[in-house]
């Protein structure tokens, strides 16, 4: 068992994961290619709900987020762990597991945000819910990245005959 | 989802037969269309009246289930037409299979009391949510249509909402099945419940566009516009009464896209008579009643012919009629019976004579000249001919004018399907 922290986007189900409030010319894809300049926009507000499915069961220990730096960047962000199916009307009444206000540094490439473990621990799905933008109408995600580990199962591979049986 | 409204409005008869009725058969073809354009598609059923929104079915895929569903429910109440969203809204999110998108389709029959300014919230919330609404508006369009038409501006993502007005007098599913609401937003896979295959293209009048792309165009705008007609047309009647309602008809089969031509016209006949006899509705039925006295007396005068020693055989069919008429006339004048006939018979040419005929039967005992049925009688004998063939002339000018306006092309197969759908 690994105890570094690797990125997870590997363990990301895409077809699980979806997000709401939607500008579709700026769909969830552009979350996942390395592109800093192409983002996920909110469509009606400057609201967000994006949702992470992980194939496997997760620990969470940082996250990454990385916005544009001007008046679309996320104000306040919150996370919600193993939501099934969450909605703008209910997502404010839900006890969230991270919340954070967001600065200008804390939305660039490389730059970790620690994650309490125990709140993280044992997720099959995360919910980021960007909660207003720092002014505008509109918000906008390039990228967003969790790292941890992936409880392993059983690992098949490491399996070794017994000999002699 | 499916949201329908039951409330008391839908009483009202301004479509065939009554909205309710006019909307189940709607809703049926927009499942059953729904249903079929994927496989993983699931429909669910509210109703937003009566006691309270009630969602009578879950999303299924079951056409059964949504069908008695739909078969149970009653009418009663006010609609609510905020609540029956923000339910269906929390339907759709409790759905059990998250892929595909989600939609509401509402029936708007009765005036939305809702404010504009929560609608447009709720409007709001739900594009948030990523759910697209459809509203089929049924009646009560006047007051209804800017709350209505802001909240689809509102709600609309993508061009994914939309609202189709049901002009009154025409059926819903009529309209429904050439609307993006059946087709769906790319166009295809439409009319799945409907008519098959039928309502491919129906947008352009049955024709692929694909193949000729001009004719297709015309015939798209020629429908529209016949359907914006109706519509107007529909509106400026509205406040008259029956009369305009035969219009309305009269409207509604000229603006349905027409079969093959004989179809079309055996059916605008049909409907024109329909219309007709409503408002001649006196007139038609002292002819049919005139037809039976025609049979009866047709006998009777062959009979007291015969005794009256006059040759059948030299008669053509319109002398005995006439003869019999006369005589049967005669019969209902009482105890003048039995004279008159026996004078009658001879006298069947002084009988188109209508001032004779007026004093011979003014001048017998117990006939009563204002008396409708000799009246009827008297204008029928006479005009029953030139009657017959105005309503010809009538329906030769309409379908000409319907032939000038749609090419032949009109009349595919596909579109007799839809025409005998609208003869059930």
């Amino acid at each position: 068992m690994s105890s570094q922290q690797v990125d997870l986007s590997s363990y990301v189900s895409k077809a699980d994961s979806y997000a709401l409030n939607v500008d579709s010319a700026f769909p969830m894809e552009n979350l996942y290619n390395s592109d800093e300049r192409s983002e996920l926009r909110s469509d009606a507000d400057d609201q967000l709900i994006v949702h992470f499915a992980f194939t496997e069961k997760v620990k969470l220990t940082g996250l990454n987020v990385v916005a544009p730096r001007n008046e679309r960047r996320p104000e306040h962000i919150k996370l919600f762990t193993n939501q099934v199916s969450v909605g703008f009307e209910d997502i404010e009444s839900l006890p969230a597991a991270f919340e954070m206000d967001v600065e200008g540094d804390d939305v660039t490439e490389g730059k970790m945000i620690p994650l309490r473990m125990v709140k993280f621990n044992n997720i099959d799905s995360v919910t980021l819910f960007v909660e207003s933008s720092e002014g505008g109408d509109i918000a906008a995600l390039s990228s967003v990245k969790f790292f941890g580990q992936a409880i392993q199962g059983t690992n098949m591979s490491e399996l070794k005959k017994t000999p002699g049986a | 989802m499916v949201c329908l409204d039951n409330s008391e409005w839908m009483r009202n008869g301004d479509y065939m037969p009554t909205r309710m009725e006019a909307q189940h058969d709607a809703s049926n073809l927009v499942c059953g269309s729904k249903t079929q354009q994927n496989p993983e598609s699931t429909v669910g059923i509210m109703t937003c009246a009566g006691a309270g929104v009630e969602v009578l079915c879950s999303p299924t895929d079951d056409m059964g289930r949504i069908l008695s569903a739909t078969a149970n429910i009653r009418v009663g109440g006010k609609a609510n037409f905020a609540a029956g969203l923000q339910i269906a809204q929390l339907a759709l999110k409790h759905r059990k299979n998250k892929n595909g998108g989600q939609r509401i389709v509402m029936f708007v029959g009765s005036p939305v009391e809702a404010e504009e300014r929560k609608l447009t919230k709720i409007a709001k919330q739900l594009k948030k949510a990523n759910i697209a609404v459809d509203i089929i508006s049924m009646g009560e369009s006047d007051m209804n249509e800017s709350k209505l038409n802001t909240f689809i501006e509102t709600v609309n993502k993508n061009n994914n909402s939309h609202m189709v007005t049901i002009p009154a007098g025409t059926l819903p599913s009529d309209v429904l099945i050439t609307s993006p609401i059946v087709t769906g937003d790319d166009g295809s896979g439409g009319g799945g419940g409907g008519g098959g295959g039928a309502a491919a293209f129906s947008e352009y009048g049955g024709v692929d566009p694909n193949l000729d792309p001009e004719l297709a165009i015309a015939l798209r705008v020629s429908m529209e516009e016949a359907r914006a007609e109706a519509e107007r047309k529909a509106a400026n009647d509205s406040n008259a009464g029956g009369e305009s309602k035969s219009e309305e008809q009269e409207a509604a089969a000229a603006e349905e896209p027409s079969s093959s031509r004989s179809s079309s016209s055996r059916r605008s006949r049909s409907r024109r008579s329909r219309s007709r006899s409503r408002s001649r509705r006196s007139r038609s039925r002292s002819r049919n009643k005139e037809q039976d006295a025609e049979d009866q007396a047709l006998e009777a005068a062959a009979a007291a012919a015969s005794a009256a020693g006059i040759d059948i055989d030299d008669m053509d069919d319109d002398a005995l009629l006439q003869q019999a008429l006369m005589m049967s006339m005669a019969d209902e004048g009482g105890d003048a019976g039995g004279s008159t006939g026996a004078s009658g018979s001879g006298g069947s040419t002084k009988f188109i004579d209508k001032d004779f005929m007026q004093s011979l039967l003014s001048g017998l005992p117990g006939v009563d000249m204002n008396d409708p049925q000799i009246r009827a009688a008297m204008a029928g004998a006479g005009d029953e001919q030139d009657a017959e063939g105005d309503d010809d002339d009538d329906n030769d000018g309409e379908d000409d004018d319907r032939s000038s306006r749609r090419s032949s092309k009109k009349r595919s197969s596909k579109r007799r399907s839809s025409s005998r759908k609208g003869d059930k």
